[in-house]
């Protein structure tokens, strides 16, 4: 428990996990457990996500953007890392299909505007940490890429997705970027913040959409109140289990999910 | 003779979204055989983007001593503020990374780039700075081609 009240900082992961389930964020964050399986969609969006700050930090260093083969060549290292852990695949899925879908997704990628950036590229993968949340530790943000324009400051995560986004989807999955928005705000010197999401597909025929969230204060405010309450649940040691049909199936703690008694 | 033209503007942001600029245009005449030494007409160029930043900074920030004037912070942490003046936030890590890799890919001296600058490490500089040195790299690497 005392792992817990020791930690200096709070990241959106992490409370999203406790959100998810209390119990699985004690495993992770708390026992230290090592994971009992991997996901693929984790290590494949690492890789996809590896590839393409490959690719900004090309461009950041005035090179020539990367060829889809140097793109491929990280996108597979990731997974050459963890050739040792099990790694659980999702139906009628391997790790050949989803390099073919990593290429396709890629090649996407490499097509869009976002690749092509006209801002000036200021961080990619960037950590951003401070205390922005009252009664909380500092707040810490790995954020994908910011950009800078004439006019803004472009703060954009990057998200791998099994379908395309509907709309309003962006909106609901905003706490993650309204968060990132209160540390990125001291780089705006004067510039109008805008939150993005970039969100690839993972279809057949992947897409690359951008999806703007709405700065709200009100809505910053209660994003900031809702870690403030979660962080004081995590502190009183208040883990118990929270089954879900979908969470549950590629959850990395199962054995030991069964194993608990409280 | 030869003429070399060097432009440095730079706006800051100041409380209550507002923003104050400073810039400064050399024109310079040199030696025309410099263009026969591409090294000393990048040196030269350099010289005077060292020179017109400078003069920018302390334009809008006043006389600068050694740099260690500026707020410490490692370039993640929200420097502390009284809540009147925008803090200067550090260099990003991106940044700093950034000009490793083209100064190394330039074969660029990085000891004397820091000496020239007046920092004692690229974590030292403003976001605004290092944009401008990795612009002033790049620049330097298109008008003497890379050295790699």
């Amino acid at each position: 428990m005392l792992k817990a009240l020791k930690r200096d900082y709070v990241s959106h992961s992490a409370i999203s996990t406790y959100q998810q389930c209390p119990l699985r964020y004690y495993f992770r964050y708390v026992a230290n457990l090592p994971e009992e399986l991997t996901s693929s969609a984790l290590v494949f969006g690492s890789g996809i996500h590896r590839a393409a700050e490959l690719h900004f930090e090309a461009l950041l260093a005035g090179n020539d953007a990367p060829s889809l083969d140097e793109l491929m060549e990280v996108y597979q290292s990731i997974w050459d890392q963890r050739q040792d852990e099990p790694i659980r695949f999702g139906k009628n899925e391997t790790q050949q299909s989803l390099h073919e879908l990593a290429k396709r997704m890629l090649t996407t990628f490499q097509a869009s505007e976002l690749a092509k950036p006209t801002g000036e590229i200021l961080g990619i993968e960037e950590e951003l940490r401070g205390p922005v949340i009252e009664g909380c530790p500092d707040l810490l943000a790995r954020v994908d890429l910011i950009l800078a324009t004439q006019d803004e400051l472009q703060v954009i995560d990057l998200k791998t997705s099994r379908s395309r986004w509907k709309s309003g989807q962006a909106e609901n999955q905003a706490e993650q970027l309204l968060l990132y928005s209160e540390l990125a705000k001291e780089m705006a010197s004067g510039k109008k913040l805008r939150l993005r999401f970039a969100v690839i597909s993972k279809t057949k025929t992947p897409t690359l959409e951008m999806h703007d969230v709405s700065i709200h204060p009100d809505r910053v405010e209660r994003t900031k109140r809702v870690v403030q309450r979660v962080w004081k649940s995590i502190q009183q040691g208040s883990f118990y289990p929270s089954p879900s049909p979908m969470a549950c199936p590629s959850c990395a703690y199962q054995q030991a999910c069964r194993d608990w008694q409280g | 003779m030869l003429k070399i033209n060097i432009g440095h503007n730079r706006k800051i942001g100041e409380p209550n979204y507002g923003s104050r600029g400073a810039s400064v245009h050399f024109e310079v005449e040199v030696d025309h055989g410099l263009v026969e030494q591409p090294q000393a007409l990048r040196q030269k160029i350099r010289e005077l983007f060292v020179q017109a930043q400078a003069a920018v900074r302390e334009e809008l920030h006043g006389p600068e001593t050694n740099g260690t004037q500026r707020p410490a912070t490692n370039g993640h942490q929200q420097p502390a503020t009284n809540g009147h003046q925008r803090p200067q936030r550090m260099a990003t890590s991106s940044q700093v990374r950034a000009i490793h890799a083209i100064a190394n890919r330039q074969r660029t001296n990085l000891s004397e780039l820091l000496q020239e600058l007046g920092i004692g490490r690229l974590e030292e500089l403003s976001i605004g700075s290092a944009s401008e040195l990795i612009d002033r790299l790049k620049s330097t690497q298109s008008v003497g081609g890379d050295a790699c």
